[in-house]
């Protein structure tokens, strides 16, 4: 081989004795770094929409859930709400028709899972009670209040009513009996108590309201025609 | 001592997925290297870095077809000798030296360059005139053969080599001369 190629060769290193400008790389990075696309309004809209249907997702599932556990309870407050409705806009002397109160039936052919929590039973019993007290007060304000007009068979469709309820109210302590106690069935003798309750209530006020007519146009009461409910 | 190349190879597959820190380092590996080639076959500072950029984009933009990421260096070293004999093809006109050749015929001499500053042959090689400074360098410290060079720039065989001897005759003048009036 050629001594001056070898030579050189030999020491080839010693020969790189130069540098490149610094901005160089500057250069050389900026034409290979991988191109960064801008956040485009496009992207922003697409994006709030996209959350905007997650956040509704969400809702709605929520909802639906909340729906679905909480679907006889609605059902028997919603029912209560008509009968109400009926009571206070209705001319009870002429209603024909006994006002509907239904609780669900036991839900024995339900595909629910039942779910029964602990301390719900030991909740049943105070529960009970202290429903059934505050019933027997306004029962008991009720059977006490004296009549001066119309007629026992005037308030007839509250004593329909309240005696349907006793009913269900049987059937449902026989299922909780059955069944051990569940949430739904708890919720179903709570809002049952409700009803009857603001049922008794609106049995007051209408008896109230005819002693008030009664008094504001036909004067003094007579004693003889005075009457006490029994219900 | 084996680390350096799995370190290499970690960072050029680092690299070959866009990381600017690991194009970054084989940049700080090579390119004093890479840019002394291109000063030596340019003969200037401008068109060096400019060949030396547009190689390092080259590799970068194709790093997915090297094969062994230990050969980087090697890889882009030929990316940068073509880029050199391109711009020399492009810059160089070759037609008039086939007639000069056989001029300069090779003979025996003393070995002169021994004694020499590597950073005057460095500079008399940068100062060799077009034509012969590219054959110059691709025959002595590429390694290409004469025939390689022909193919490579499109010219005789031997115009490389009469281009060399013109080269090496010429390196011989004026590195004696510039010892002769520096010491």
């Amino acid at each position: 081989m050629d001594e001056l190629k070898k030579y050189l060769q030999n020491h080839k290193d010693e020969l790189d004795l130069d540098d490149p400008g610094q901005v160089l790389w500057d250069n050389i990075l900026q034409k290979t770094e991988p191109v960064k696309k801008g956040i485009s309004l496009l992207m922003i809209i697409k994006w709030a929409a996209a959350a905007c249907i997650l956040v509704l997702a969400g809702m709605g599932i929520q909802q639906f859930t909340a729906n679905k556990a909480d679907s006889k309870s609605i059902q028997v407050r919603s029912e209560k709400r008509i009968s109400t409705h009926v009571q206070e806009n209705k001319p009870i002397a002429n209603s024909q028709q006994p006002i509907a109160i239904s609780v669900p039936k036991p839900t024995t052919n339900s595909q629910q899972p039942i779910t029964v929590r602990p301390e719900t039973r030991i909740f049943l019993h105070d529960i009970e009670s202290s429903f059934t007290q505050v019933i027997n007060l306004q029962r008991s304000r009720i059977s006490n209040t004296p009549m001066y007009t119309e007629t026992p068979d005037y308030f007839k469709d509250f004593t329909i009513e309240i005696r349907q309820m006793e009913k269900d109210e049987k059937l449902i302590k026989s299922d909780i009996a059955k069944r051990g106690m569940t949430d739904e069935l708890l919720d179903h003798l709570i809002n049952l108590y409700q009803q009857k309750l603001n049922t008794l209530k609106q049995l007051q006020i209408e008896m109230n309201k005819t002693n008030n007519r009664y008094k504001q146009s036909r004067g003094p009461v007579d004693s003889v025609k005075t009457y006490f409910l029994n219900i | 001592m084996d680390q350096a190349p799995n370190i290499q190879t970690a960072i050029v597959r680092k690299a070959c997925k866009g990381d600017a820190e690991a194009k970054a380092w084989l940049y700080r590996q090579y390119n004093k290297a890479m840019f002394n080639i291109c000063l030596r076959m340019t003969g200037n500072r401008n068109d060096a870095e400019d060949i030396l950029q547009d190689a390092f984009i080259t590799a970068f933009h194709n790093l997915k077809q090297l094969k062994e990421a230990v050969q980087f260096g090697g890889w882009l070293k030929r990316i940068v000798v073509n880029e050199c004999i391109r711009f020399s093809k492009k810059t160089v006109y070759w037609a008039e030296w086939e007639e000069e050749k056989n001029l300069y015929l090779p003979v025996e001499e003393p070995e002169w360059w021994k004694t020499v500053d590597f950073n005057i042959i460095h500079q008399e090689i940068k100062g060799l005139p077009d034509g012969c400074r590219q054959i110059f360098n691709l025959y002595v410290l590429e390694d290409y053969s004469h025939k390689a060079i022909a193919e490579s720039l499109g010219i005789t065989e031997s115009t490389s080599k009469s281009q060399y001897h013109r080269a090496r005759q010429l390196l011989k003048e004026r590195i004696v001369k510039q010892l002769q009036i520096h010491g």
